[in-house]
């Protein structure tokens, strides 16, 4: 029982998403590789890229690249610049496995496989909000609780519930669709729904431009949060879900831009 | 065992040659709504999703999510209809989500959605994707304590009490843990086209009907008070399955049905 419990905070640290969300980035992503790229990403990676979801926590559990706990959370200042501190960082990592990526042909086919596989794992990742540091902003990154209403019936008094802010951000949404039951496919569909027609403007830029733009969204919603004094009411938090999706989306366009542009 | 296969076979021939007719917590508003969306055409699907800016189940329970916010708090009522004291359902009164699926129905029937603003035929959506479900949910139909006292009972979980509501709400996932709505979409029995035209016949007091005559001569007995969820046997088990089932299908190809009304062109 402890060491159940154990493996699930350690899962939750490691991950940014619940694997469906990580899924559905994934299925998004190859809707949009070139011919090359399904090739060489299928040649490395296997022909199912939903199974590297959470591939760089499967290998800490197994004892390997342990180096690898502190890569995926993303820094910035606080003008909101991409500002790492030291290799701990999603984009400093992503940089060095699209180095390996650019040169696959010289390389073994597993160092590559772990390259895609680190670029899959982080760019998900870093599009998370928690998983965000912002200089000068204390609680970015970090797990602090939260007050959420729990939606109730009308016109009763609104009931507060202690919350993790992780635990929001990583699956609270799903729990609102029905969790496991709506598949990555389905997530899938509706990334594409909603945010399909931004695709252009979200894989415009390069990645420190990322930094800056989840940046940009990460503080917006602490400064809501401020506001609100650090309570978040149920509509609120359905307010929040448009962004939720676009962040996905915003994931899973550039991951595509990443690998169609360096793996060939 | 011969008395309980008989019993489940009943019940799965009462249920098909149906005389009248299961909220289904998350996962069966989701699995109701990727149902009905696999089952529309392509045409109407598109136009579903151009409207909602989603997939029809992003917005299975929107309505559950959205009951105690502002302005929604006046759709509080609607996820049920009333039962009378004969047993029939109450028809025309505005607090029951029956009269609202008919409402709705009618104000965009004959391309008049064309005529509303696209917010407008958004939310009338998000209110027949979850209150047509809803209606086809056992414990959705309204039976007054005063009226019906026998309906109003508690099960067990495990020796704790257990509203029964609470089970029949979730008994789509009972046993069912890991199943994807993909999954429940295949276990789902396919019509004909004109089975399913038949199932599509009627208005929600029809099918509201139906679900008060499936609890009371089906679930009332496949699970009475007092029986324990945890103790089961695989033959109670699938009876309750064979209940939920015609309950999800007729719901999704209800569903799909309505959406068809309304958008075929």
């Amino acid at each position: 029982m402890i060491l159940a419990v154990l493996f699930v905070a350690t899962t939750l640290s490691a991950s940014a998403w619940s694997a469906n969300y990580d899924k559905a980035v994934y299925l998004v992503a190859a809707q949009n590789f070139t011919p090359e790229t399904s090739a060489l990403v299928a040649k490395y990676v296997g022909k199912d890229i939903t199974r590297a979801s959470n591939h760089l926590s499967w290998h800490r559990r197994n004892g390997r690249y342990l180096e690898s706990e502190g890569w995926h959370s993303l820094h910035l200042d606080e003008k909101l610049q991409h500002a790492p501190k030291d290799e701990n960082d999603a984009i400093v990592q992503i940089e060095k496995a699209l180095e390996v990526i650019r040169n696959h042909k010289n390389h073994d086919k597993e160092v590559v496989s772990f390259a895609i596989h680190t670029v899959l794992n982080l760019m998900v990742d870093m599009h998370n909000l928690s998983n965000v540091f912002i200089e000068g902003v204390p609680q970015s990154g970090t797990e602090f609780q939260l007050d959420i209403s729990q939606c109730s019936m009308a016109n009763r008094p609104i009931r507060w519930f202690k919350h993790s802010w992780k635990k929001l951000w990583t699956n609270r949404y799903q729990t609102f669709h029905g969790n496991n039951v709506y598949s990555p496919q389905m997530w899938s569909e509706d990334i594409v729904c909603m945010w399909g027609h931004k695709q252009s403007e979200f894989s415009a830029g390069s990645l420190n431009d990322w930094a800056t733009d989840i940046g940009t969204y990460t503080k917006g919603v602490y400064d809501r949060l401020e506001k609100e004094g650090g309570r978040f009411i149920h509509d609120t938090i359905q307010d929040l879900e448009p962004l939720h999706m676009s962040c996905l989306a915003r994931a899973a366009y550039r991951i595509a831009v990443l690998l169609n542009t360096n793996l060939k | 065992m011969k008395n309980r296969v008989l019993k489940i076979a009943l019940v799965v021939v009462a249920l098909c040659v149906g005389t009248r007719a299961l909220a289904w917590e998350n996962i069966g508003h989701a699995v109701i709504a990727y149902n009905a969306e696999r089952l529309l055409d392509p045409e109407v699907k598109a136009k579903c999703r151009h409207y909602l800016k989603a997939s029809i189940p992003f917005y299975a329970t929107w309505m559950d999510q959205a009951r105690s916010i502002e302005p929604y708090t006046v759709c509080d009522k609607w996820h049920s209809t009333n039962i009378d004291a004969k047993y029939k359902v109450v028809v025309g009164s505005p607090t029951t989500g029956a009269y609202h699926i008919e409402r709705i129905r009618k104000e965009m029937a004959n391309g008049a959605y064309k005529t509303m603003s696209d917010s407008l035929v958004k939310i009338n959506l998000q209110y027949l994707i979850h209150m047509v479900g809803d209606h086809h949910c056992p414990v959705h139909v309204r039976w007054s304590k005063e009226e019906h006292p026998q309906f109003h009972y508690s099960l067990l979980s495990n020796g704790k009490k257990l509203h029964t509501h609470g089970f029949w709400d979730g008994a789509i996932a009972f046993k069912r843990r890991n199943w994807r709505a993909e999954k429940h979409f295949d276990h789902m029995q396919k019509l004909s086209p004109k089975q399913a035209k038949k199932m599509q016949k009627g208005t929600a007091y029809d099918w509201t009907q139906e679900t008060a005559d499936v609890w009371r001569k089906h679930c009332f007995y496949a699970m009475p008070a007092g029986t324990d969820r945890a103790k089961m046997s695989s033959e109670d088990v699938a009876t309750v399955h064979a209940i939920v089932d015609k309950q999800v299908q007729r719901a999704a190809y209800r569903l799909a049905g309505v959406l068809t009304e309304i958008f075929k062109e």
